[in-house]
């Protein structure tokens, strides 16, 4: 007999206040929107009977989200934590996930989000894919076709669409991201507060400390400056008439305007 | 101390000098601590003379080109690169954030135990220190963090479209190209490209260097026909929020902010968009914004130029006639 299909999903917790605006969640951590989009999308390209696990990376805060992913009909749980494991960029990360992913052992699929909205650099998937010396398919916008054997997506690379076939076991990641969670049931939600979570730490995983958190990386964040991306600017308020107030917009549209380069010349 | 090697690396097959790899190749010059350094772009693919010539006339100290006339493949690129890393060994290595080349600085960074900074915004030398200062925005854009590789030779990074200038440096040019050879193997063609087109046109609109954009939020739903129309008249190009992306009133490639893109127009005139950060960062590079939007309050305000508390519609309807 054949064996179910496996497929892991990793996700990430990250600071609420990055996702949401509003108080609509009581926890401090959230599920990273493109992980939520990549699993809720997984979790319906799958074939009935395929085994989903998800795993995370992370302190305490996490275990909220991993019970979330119980809830959307995830199969079971691993966090992956360690005081070692703090501080890690993106090639102490991936390696973790890799010694995971084969303590796991039989894994057939790997699914990453596009990026997280902290860190925000988009490298494991492809760092993980090499960790485990496996191809990679970045940035899918949907799964054509999946089976034991091969997955195919389709995708836009720069200028091109691109239909995509290769032999699992592979690493994907979805593009797109989405802050709503589709069909979570409350009652499930509730049977997920008892789900009990495994929980690996670097012994569990054989890891030597030198390969992992800030000992592991081969970048160092030497500061941290808040910073303005966006100038607020000095603004001119248009309430008069409207007909006047679209008359100064079209001026500066025809580049009638001062300070505003000029068209149709 | 010593000379910088400090390498460029084209993510395409045949059409290198790409406005975003002279962008890098102009930011990599502006690094060159003397003359000594010297700055390459890596070109693998077809053999494009008039490619190589741009580079050179855009400042670049040497191009070295590895010949490749079979279809382009993403996993022969990687090992292609790889190998090139391995005998050349440059000091520092900036690729163009695109899936290819943020796939291969990924990879090669996991490889070599190379330090990799993702979609750096500034590249700074410290000379105290001799070592470069990779530095880039998190958390939404609201911090700015300065990262320094541990490792001595090869530090990556990935850099983004427009976030640096491209410079023009001289007519009067000296080529200097230093061949490449690769064998492909069997093995390396993992990934099967099943189709590959161009998109088409009309799924193109080069909204980067569109000049006026309309911005659309969830609240123009109703009279998408009227912006268009006024877009047309304008000479616009109407992008839109992730909100309107659900709503189906424009398509998905033009989504402007975190998880679409960003653009820098010259006029951006938004219309029922409120300005989550998450939109905002996608128009900061706008030279002016007019906001438009019915709540006084709506934050997209505090980054207008230009403010107009009232329908988009009404001011939509004004600027047809």
């Amino acid at each position: 007999m054949k064996r179910l299909m496996r497929i892991v999903m990793c996700i990430k917790s990250v600071k609420k206040e990055l996702v949401y605006q509003e108080d609509e969640y009581q926890e401090n951590y959230v599920m990273n929107p493109y992980d939520l989009y990549a699993l809720q999308n997984i979790i319906e390209a799958k074939k009935q009977g395929t085994e989903m696990i998800c795993m995370s990376m992370g302190p305490e805060a996490v275990t909220d989200t991993l019970r979330r992913c119980i809830a959307l009909g995830v199969d079971e749980v691993i966090q992956l934590s360690d005081k070692h494991f703090a501080g890690a960029d993106t090639i102490a990360t991936s390696y973790v996930l890799k010694k995971a992913i084969e303590k796991i052992g039989n894994v057939d699929l790997i699914c990453c989000g596009q990026k997280t909205v902290d860190g925000e650099t988009g490298q494991v998937v492809y760092a993980l894919s090499e960790q485990l010396n496996i191809p990679c398919l970045s940035q899918v916008e949907s799964i054509t076709d999946l089976n034991q054997d091969t997955i195919s997506i389709e995708r836009v690379n720069g200028d091109c669409s691109e239909k995509i076939q290769v032999g699992l076991p592979a690493v994907i990641s979805y593009r797109n991201c989405t802050t709503i969670y589709k069909k979570i049931n409350l009652l499930r939600l509730k049977r997920a507060q008892n789900h009990k979570i495994v929980v690996w730490n670097m012994n569990d995983l054989q890891i030597d400390p030198s390969m992992c958190g800030q000992k592991g990386s081969k970048t160092i964040v030497q500061s941290v400056k808040k910073h303005h991306a966006i100038i607020k600017k000095e603004q001119t308020i248009l309430d008069g008439d409207i007909k006047d107030t679209v008359h100064v917009v079209k001026n500066i549209i025809l580049g009638k305007d001062n300070g505003v380069c000029l068209y149709g010349e | 101390m010593g000379n910088k090697k400090l390498w460029i690396i084209s993510d395409q097959h045949e059409a290198y000098a790409t406005e975003h790899v002279l962008q890098i190749l102009h930011k990599a010059l502006k690094l060159k601590k003397s003359q000594e350094d010297e700055v390459s772009v890596v070109c693998v693919g077809l053999n494009r003379e008039e490619q190589f010539k741009t580079l050179f006339q855009y400042g670049a100290n040497r191009i070295i080109f590895c010949e490749q006339k079979s279809e382009y493949s993403i996993s022969f690129f990687v090992e292609c690169i790889a190998s090139l890393l391995k005998d050349k060994q440059p000091d520092v290595i900036l690729f163009p954030a695109s899936i290819t080349g943020k796939q291969t600085a990924a990879i090669l960074s996991v490889r070599y135990r190379a330090g990799l900074t993702a979609c750096c915004t500034d590249i700074q030398y410290d000379h105290d220190m001799d070592r470069y200062v990779f530095i880039r925005p998190a958390m939404s854009e609201s911090v700015l963090a300065e990262i320094t590789c541990i490792n001595d030779k090869l530090q990556m990074c990935t850099i983004k479209e427009n976030i640096f200038d491209s410079a023009f440096v001289t007519n009067e040019i000296c080529w200097n190209i230093a061949d490449y050879t690769y064998e492909e193997k069997e093995a390396m063609r993992k990934v099967q490209v099943l189709e590959r087109k161009a998109l088409n046109l009309k799924e193109r609109v080069d909204i980067k260097s569109a000049k006026i954009v309309f911005v659309v939020g969830r609240g123009m739903k109703h009279c998408m026909d009227l912006c268009q129309t006024v877009a047309q008249k304008y000479g616009a190009v109407i992008v839109g929020t992730k909100a309107a992306v659900e709503e189906k009133m424009i398509h998905e490639n033009r989504q402007i902010g975190q998880s679409g893109i960003s653009i820098s127009p010259d006029i951006c005139l938004s219309f029922g968009v409120s300005g989550a950060s998450q939109h905002v960062v996608g128009i900061k590079g706008a030279r002016l914004i007019i906001a438009v939007n019915p709540d006084k309050n709506a934050p997209i305000f505090e980054y207008a130029d230009y403010v107009i508390v009232d329908k988009g519609e009404h001011i939509l309807q004004e600027l047809a006639l």
